[in-house]
């Protein structure tokens, strides 16, 4: 849907992971644009951020998506399904664009950034900027902050 | 959604409030999980706090990025 993209699937496996691997592989079948890696060691994620500029998270909910915080703090804009902490939390705040509830839409997202590099380039800083409320330091803070409030009720 | 989900939730939702003691305050990650709280458990002493990432490690990472789209998820 993307030719003039590459795209890269990383992450572990489980015991339950062979089924959705098969059919991963069955349907990029003849596809030359899209890779899967496996059990990579983190400096292998570092340097796969490093060259990406979109993060794509899958199409279901999570109620926060470390993963998507990681890549925000990286840079990458994050392409995120419209439900879930990590849309109304991390994507939401980045830009409303940001959120898709289909394949077509994803991909339509998607390209429309990478055919804009000046959008794609200040997305990136906006997203650097919404990741640093999720620093060691920024939850130092809030938990503090609950903590105090909890002891005064 | 779905009129399945609509069923489920309001039987989790039910099922919930019979259980828990809604007057004790609850830490959530994230605005979305807070919003389920409150919902489910009539709990008004919701705190969210998001989980902290290595910010000051991720945020030196930059290069020559081009038409690279990334996905990290467990898969299964």
């Amino acid at each position: 849907m993307v030719p003039e993209a590459s795209f890269y699937l990383v992450g572990s496996t489980g015991p339950s992971s062979k089924l959705v691997l098969n059919l991963l592989e069955e349907r990029a079948k003849g596809l030359k644009n899209f890779n899967i890696e496996t059990e990579v060691p983190r400096r292998r994620i570092l340097e796969l951020m490093s060259q990406a500029s979109i993060y794509l998270h899958p199409p279901h909910a999570e109620h926060f998506g470390i993963a998507i915080a990681e890549a925000a703090a990286t840079g990458l804009v994050p392409v995120v399904y419209r439900d879930g902490g990590g849309w109304t939390d991390i994507a939401s705040r980045i830009d409303q664009g940001l959120g898709y509830t289909s394949v077509d839409e994803a991909a339509h997202i998607i390209r429309s950034l990478l055919n804009e590099p000046g959008r794609l380039k200040a997305l990136s800083a906006r997203a650097r900027e919404v990741a640093n409320g999720f620093s060691y330091e920024s939850f130092k803070i809030r938990l503090n902050e609950v903590i105090r409030e909890l002891a005064r009720a | 959604m779905r009129l399945y989900e609509r069923a489920y939730n309001s039987l989790a939702i039910w099922m919930a409030r019979a259980l828990v003691d809604d007057t004790k305050p609850v830490m959530t990650n994230s605005t979305w999980t807070a919003k389920y709280i409150r919902e489910t458990y009539d709990n008004q002493r919701v705190y969210v706090v998001h989980p902290p990432v290595n910010v000051e490690e991720l945020s030196s990472i930059g290069g020559d990025r081009g038409r690279v789209v990334l996905t990290v998820s467990r898969i299964d």
